[in-house]
């Protein structure tokens, strides 16, 4: 809970600063994990030891693809303080291999099909709202098609 | 662990308890527990006190497990918080355990309690997010929406509808309605689970354990020193394992972890699941039991639906699951609820349960887990394993 309430008081989510670039190369936002130089180990959020090698010092800083294929989600109706219901949870399947969890916006998950296997591209979007009224920025994933059109 | 023993239980009815404190119901869980070990309590040489929510509902963020022991009249004795989640209290059961094997005292304590029921739904939901990683809590991670997830996938890899998990909550609030210690003591209808209001598609309300205060405890010590005090029948804790949810990449992933923890169990257990003639389940969420039980291998892949249907895990049937009603019937607060399995464990063990007695009982498991690590997989497993 010490780590929530670190997160509350501030504007963007847990590790943020580490976990997202808004602009990686100039080519959008991305998010940012850890690789090991021995065995090619991913991590998201980034570790500081590889759990496969078990040795200290291997791993180093990893942007990911921006796009994954959707893996499973469930929308959620009943939301804990500061989340609007309903939003959606989800899985995001990198083609690094590991499973990225996000909410999913751009849809409306009353109307809209969410088909599982679809493109979605990451972006910066307001998670929450804190307990002064402030939005609280995280990460999201949205409709690769909408990102290409938009 | 061949020679320990659990020489009695306490518990109080879960549900909502406006008025006591977690004091209160602490107090009361181990004092049933003394009388019913029939044990002088100055023989008591530790306590573990396991809780998950007092830091962010009552506002005590440390050493809550020495104000507990303090109100049921004990001082002086070794203390240990144990934290794990929803997996607490068999953690603080296995560390008692691992006290009397060591040596270390003659009888151990184990105590959970909870109070979760404290007129602010939404503050008791983000505490249980809480439990979720830092970066699943802060983007509000819903366990309830996990399970949704991970039950929708298992649906699909076995073509199953949503009658099959529905029934999973009319055997469960069946079993609860003859428990006089669950919350939910109301048994409810296919129709009942399936027209309820949804939670996350496809959890129904019903299908969702309910917030709940309360309080579970239990006193281990090694069989002979039990010997010497009692001749009645003292259930043996053969198993009591406990793993961490694993990082994705690290490892056989194709396993769950819930099947390593079971194996390391059976094998500690020197049985097989087929051993097994009882279970109490994690189903935080009803459906989750399907999962579970072949997680455990107690039946086999894509079986536990066909067995639910044909009666196999009801009262009556070969391998009765969660007779207590399990989470979403007997109620979920969370640091106390292993403590409670462990309690069903022990009076089916001895032929004690009433109504819900499950016939020639003599292997009986709990399956106890919680929080969630930066995966889909909880962030600890604990499988008891108690024997007659």
């Amino acid at each position: 809970m010490g780590d929530n309430q670190k997160a509350a008081s501030s504007d963007v989510v847990y590790g943020w600063s580490d976990l997202f670039s808004p602009d990686e190369e100039g080519q959008g936002p991305a998010l940012v994990g850890s690789r090991c130089s021995t065995c090619g180990y991913i991590a998201f959020p980034s570790l500081q030891v590889c759990p496969t090698c078990l040795i200290a010092g291997t791993m180093s800083r990893h942007v990911l693809s921006r796009s994954g294929k959707l893996e499973n989600f469930s929308v959620v109706r009943q939301a804990p303080k500061g989340f609007q219901a309903p939003y959606i949870q989800a899985f995001i399947r990198l083609p690094e291999g590991l499973a990225i969890f996000t909410h999913l916006i751009g849809v409306d998950p009353d109307k809209d099909l969410i088909e599982i296997g679809t493109l979605w591209h990451v972006t910066a979007a307001v998670i929450k709202t804190r307990d002064d009224g402030q939005p609280l920025t995280g990460y999201a994933f949205a409709p690769a098609r909408e990102m290409i059109n938009g | 662990m061949d020679d320990i023993v659990v020489i009695g239980v306490g518990m109080i009815p879960f549900g909502k308890h406006q008025n006591l404190s977690i004091y209160d119901m602490g107090r009361q869980a181990i004092w049933n527990a003394i009388q019913d070990a029939d044990l002088d309590p100055r023989k008591i040489g530790h306590a573990y006190v396991s809780n998950s929510l007092a830091g962010p509902l009552q506002g005590l963020e440390n050493t809550r497990g020495q104000f507990v022991m303090r109100e049921a009249g004990f001082s002086g004795i070794g203390v240990t918080n144990v934290e794990n989640a929803c997996a607490s209290g068999t953690n603080a059961f296995r560390g008692a355990c691992l006290e009397v094997a060591s040596g270390a005292s003659d009888f151990a304590l184990a105590v959970g309690v909870e109070k979760m029921l404290i007129g602010d739904n939404v503050r008791t939901l983000g505490a249980i997010t809480g439990a979720a990683s830092p970066l699943y809590a802060s983007l509000g991670y819903q366990f309830t929406a996990g399970y949704a997830m991970k039950i929708k996938k298992y649906m699909a890899k076995y073509g199953l509808s949503r009658e099959d998990i529905a029934r999973v909550v009319v055997k469960n609030t069946y079993n609860g309605s003859l428990n006089p210690l669950a919350y939910q003591r109301t048994p409810r209808t296919l129709e009942e689970v399936l027209s309820a209001r949804l939670v996350a598609d496809p959890l129904t309300l019903y299908m969702c354990c309910p917030n709940s205060d309360g309080a579970a405890a239990a006193i281990v010590c090694r069989e002979r020193t039990a010997r010497q005090l009692t001749s009645r029948i003292l259930p043996r804790v053969v198993a009591c394992s406990l793993g961490s949810g694993r990082l994705p990449g690290t490892g056989d992933t194709s396993i769950s972890t819930t099947t390593l923890v079971a194996r390391s169990a059976y094998e500690a257990a020197s049985i097989g699941p087929a051993d097994i003639n009882f279970v109490e389940l994690h189903d935080a969420m009803a459906p989750a039991e399907l999962i579970e039980i072949e997680e455990l291998e107690v039946c086999q892949p894509g079986e536990a639906a066909i067995w639910l249907r044909e009666g196999v895990t009801s009262l009556g049937g070969k391998v009765p699951v969660s007779p207590s009603g399990g989470l979403a019937a007997r109620g979920h607060p969370v640091g106390a609820t292993g403590l409670a399995q462990v309690a069903e464990l022990v009076w089916q063990l001895r032929g004690e349960a009433g109504e819900r007695q499950v016939p020639e009982a003599k292997v009986g498991l709990a399956l106890n887990q919680g929080g969630r690590v930066d995966t889909e997989e909880a962030a600890a497993y604990c499988v008891t394993i108690l024997k007659r």
